[in-house]
């Protein structure tokens, strides 16, 4: 598939084109906080990047969803519930496009879960490249996910005043098609893009001690941390933390039922492990109650039983967790002082 | 106990009112689009901002308010002897909400404020929240309830299951709004303390959170009271932003 | 919003796994105040298929889906059994349903018990309070096919005599030559003529051969933390240990985070596993 080569005013204009009849979500700034919300025209879009309040992935694994619908009226039925709207997201940094590869891996590859599998394939994903951190909190390098290595339909590199477009699927392939003004890349460009590529390398420095691969022996081996015991008396059990996170997938099911007491439908909804109730079993046993082996769970979690499952972190270096953490936890930190001072019981 | 109301093909409902505004009696009727159905599933039989007719038979009491007096006290315990199953409306039942904020001043005076040089006739005591007095079975919460809450509490107990009720605070429903964190913006805000279920209301408007629903199921206090510390209010602030809903001090 | 119907899309062929399938109770026994056994059958007129030590998820529509192990041997015919304990809302449903109504069933899900591994083997079975309910399924399969198994041991604890369930079978696997039964009670009652003291003291007149005997334990976190200690002192190498956990197992299929201790779903992994695979894992409370 050839690259191509955009201005960013011919994007704009074929973004506003799209946005016309269809659903196109991007990173849009609202009273300081940037957050995916659909848009209609480019001046819509935030100037300056930081990761969104919630992830991309909102849009494959939504808040609240619909599983099946059901009614007892005339004996039981049961029919599952398959919907998605189709959304093309622009503006999907690497780090997300990362965790995208993530949930993929759980909800379709070890599992057929068609509830994910069909929104995720209504979603076209344009990404854009990192050529500089977005904040402090971020360490996407460290995490191996500031390079975007695939899951992208499009991915854009700013150069100058265009974009370098590399072409990742047959439906990136037919939406480029669709742009103007697209032309195909030459040599020049290609060179052009090294050298930013180059450049960015040095911008990005590696914020944790230990790359991701020797986390989970950190972690390991930081069991009777009693940094766990300090995290446990800091953390609010606020929530935020999982919810925020582009690679967090936990969820709970309820019923509702409608007025008619006849029928109903079956949702999830986001559920995260630093709440009380999460480990609960139905006696009212929680085996996971006390704060400090809630928030050594959601670590290791991230940065060793999900590498150890699946082989990738299950952290992308995003740092929303850190940024939204009204106690100051950060994974940066908590990392870095596991590694640096291993506190013994 | 939940599964109570079972044996009836459509249970009495009875709606008493404490010290409240009532509004939470008017979000009931708020519910137009639902309101007819609601009445084909259950029969009110007393409903005082409603309909006139009253009646002691009834399968399901819903309290409203706070109990501020010996007589408020004794009506609980009336509707609790005649119920088959009790639950509250609103902050002024739980935690004890407005009402509440007499017992932070002096309760002689407050009479004295309310009912002026006949404030001998009025027997008042400090406030205290409903499930002080009776055991609940159920609450239905909010400054004032939601809607939408009322509904599932009440299809959840014709099918005899437990009303929902989040266990976790209220900044769960406030960051999968995508709101803007009071405390970003250099103000304070008891999100992380409170009880979800409103959907992060106040928030999602710009405002913040005043704890109208009382605690989540373990919250972090000390964290909690060290987190406003650091945003700058002094602890005689911290218990007045508490005492504003969370006036009653439980296990006290 | 566009809704995009999916399933008219031909090239993606989306599956729920979360939809149940109707079954239909057949029967109802209560086994005490507590416990009822629910004989069902799937509404298709399939056999569930599970292998001893699975589990089920059922729903009851409009209060909730909750799992639970299968009481039933595969080698008992078309209908299965769940013996199920009234704790919540799910449980207490299920008990105002009429023999005839439908209730909803996803699974066999998870690990069971390693049958085929047991074959030819001394099997030493452990029960203690709720966990009877997945291993009768164990049992049962045993006894129906006793002639692959070597020396079948199975030791039975409760609290009290109260909560023995499944009476009729204990009666008549007491009866049986073929193998070697014993009940204790944590503490006994008046009438009560049985072994008094928790299981691991029925350890004390029992001839283990560490190199031919496969324990397999389901109960209480408590239990497993005596009796793990009891079998080891036996000689017996902990890759051999089976046991099974209860876990809240909400989705079943490893998705949804509940059961999980450390990097492990009970859902997936599990429930059964060996002491060798739990052994380090903090949150196996073993």
């Amino acid at each position: 598939m050839v690259d191509r080569v955009m201005t960013k005013s011919a994007l704009a204009e074929s973004l506003e084109q799209l946005a016309a009849t269809l659903h196109v979500a991007a990173p849009v700034e609202e009273g300081g906080r940037v957050m995916f919300r659909r848009v209609r025209y480019a001046a819509e879009l935030a100037n300056h990047y930081l990761p969104t309040m919630l992830p991309p992935t909102k849009y494959a694994r939504p808040p609240h969803e619909e599983l099946l619908r059901f009614s007892w009226a005339e004996g039981p039925r049961v029919e599952p519930v398959f919907e998605a709207e189709e959304i093309v997201i622009f503006g999907v940094r690497p780090c997300d496009m990362h965790a995208f590869d993530l949930l993929d891996q759980i909800f379709s590859e070890e599992n057929s879960d068609g509830h994910y599998q069909a929104r995720r394939e209504a979603l076209t994903l344009i990404g854009m490249e990192c050529l500089e951190p977005c904040d402090e909190h971020s360490f996407c390098r460290s995490m191996g996910s500031l390079e975007a290595t695939g899951g992208f339909d499009l991915l854009l590199s700013e150069m100058g005043d265009g974009y370098y477009v590399r072409v990742g699927t047959a439906k990136g392939r037919a939406l480029i098609g669709t742009f103007q003004d697209a032309r195909e890349a030459v040599y020049e460009d290609r060179k052009r893009l090294r050298k930013t590529c180059l450049r960015r390398e040095s911008q990005f420095e590696h914020r944790l001690e230990d790359t991701y691969d020797e986390l989970p022996r950190v972690l390991a081996d930081s069991e009777d941390s009693l940094l766990w015991d300090v995290l446990g008396e800091k953390c609010l059990s606020c929530g935020a933390c999982t919810n925020v996170c582009p690679t967090c997938f936990c969820f709970d099911v309820h019923d509702d039922v409608n007025l008619d007491l006849k029928s109903g439908r079956r949702r999830r909804h986001w559920d995260s492990c630093q709440l009380e109730e999460f480990a609960m079993v139905g006696t009212g046993e929680s085996f996971r109650q006390p704060r400090n082996l809630r928030v050594k769970h959601r670590f290791n979690h991230k940065g060793r039983y999900l590498m150890e499952r699946y082989g990738v972190p299950g952290c992308v270096g995003c740092g929303r967790c850190a940024r939204d953490c009204l106690v100051g936890i950060s994974p940066i930190e908590v990392f870095n002082q596991l590694k640096g001072q291993p506190v013994e019981r | 106990m939940y599964e109570a109301l079972q044996v009836h093909k459509r249970p009495r409902v009875a709606i008493f009112e404490l010290a409240s505004c009532a509004g939470c009696q008017l979000q009931i009727l708020n519910l137009e689009d639902e309101l007819v159905d609601v009445l084909g599933l259950v029969e009110f039989v007393y409903f005082k901002e409603a309909m006139s007719n009253s009646s002691d038979e009834y399968d399901l009491a819903l309290i409203e308010g706070s109990v501020t007096r010996e007589s408020d006290a004794e009506k609980c315990r009336t509707v609790r002897e005649r119920a088959t199953l009790v639950g509250t409306l609103g902050s002024c039942a739980y935690p004890v909400g407005i009402p509440g904020l007499k017992n932070h001043g002096d309760v002689e005076a407050a009479a004295g404020i309310v009912y002026g040089e006949k404030a001998d006739l009025f027997a008042s005591h400090p406030v205290l929240p409903v499930d002080a007095v009776i055991d609940v079975d159920f609450r239905v919460l909010g400054c004032p309830i939601d809607k939408k809450d009322f509904l599932e509490t009440l299809t959840a107990l014709l099918l005899g299951r437990k009303p929902p009720s989040p266990t976790y605070p209220v900044c769960v429903e406030c960051r999968i709004a995508e709101n803007s964190c009071a405390f970003d913006r250099g103000e304070t805000c008891l999100g992380p303390f409170t009880r979800a279920g409103c959907g992060a209301l106040c928030p999602s408007y710009g405002g913040r959170c005043y704890g109208c629903r009382g605690p989540a199921d373990d919250p972090n206090v000390l964290s909690m009271q060290a987190l406003l510390e650091e945003h700058g209010l002094t602890p005689e602030q911290i218990a007045a932003d508490f005492a504003l809903y969370n006036g009653y001090e439980r296990g006290a | 919003m566009t809704v995009v119907n999916i399933q008219a899309d031909t090239k993606l062929h989306l599956e729920s796994p979360f939809l149940p399938a109707p079954a239909e109770i057949v029967r109802k026994d209560r086994l005490n105040d507590t416990e009822t056994l629910y004989q069902l059958r799937l509404a298709d007129g399939t056999e569930l298929g599970q292998l001893p030590g699975q589990f089920v998820e059922v729903s009851v529509f409009g209060i909730g889906e909750a799992p639970f192990s299968v009481s039933s041997s595969p080698t008992r015919g078309d209908a299965f059994e769940l013996c199920i304990r009234r704790v919540g809302d799910v449980t207490s449903a299920l008990e105002r349903l009429a023999l005839g109504e439908h209730i909803g069933i996803r699974g066999p899900l998870g690990r069971g018990f390693p049958l085929e591994q047991m074959r030819g083997r001394n099997v030493l079975i452990i029960a203690g309070g709720l966990g009877i309910v997945p291993l009768r399924s164990l049992i049962t399969n045993i006894l129906d096919e006793r002639e692959d198994f070597s020396n079948v041991t199975i030791l039975y604890g409760c609290k009290t005599p109260k909560e023995l369930l499944f009476r009729d079978e204990l009666n008549r696997w007491q009866a049986r030559e073929d193998i070697d039964f014993r009940i204790t009670t944590d503490i006994a009652e008046p009438g009560w003529k049985g072994n008094v003291g928790p299981v691991t003291t029925l350890f004390r007149r029992l001839a283990v051969d560490p190199r031919n005997t496969v324990p397999v334990m389901v109960g209480p976190p408590v239990m497993f933390k005596h009796v793990v200690k009891q079998v080891l002192a036996c000689g017996i190498p902990e890759d051999r240990i089976i046991l099974s956990l209860e876990r809240r197992m909400k989705c079943g299929i490893g998705e949804c985070g509940h059961c999980q201790i450390n990097g492990i779903y009970v859902c997936q992994d599990g429930p059964v596993f060996t002491y060798a695979e739990l052994k380090r894992l903090e949150e196996a409370m073993l």
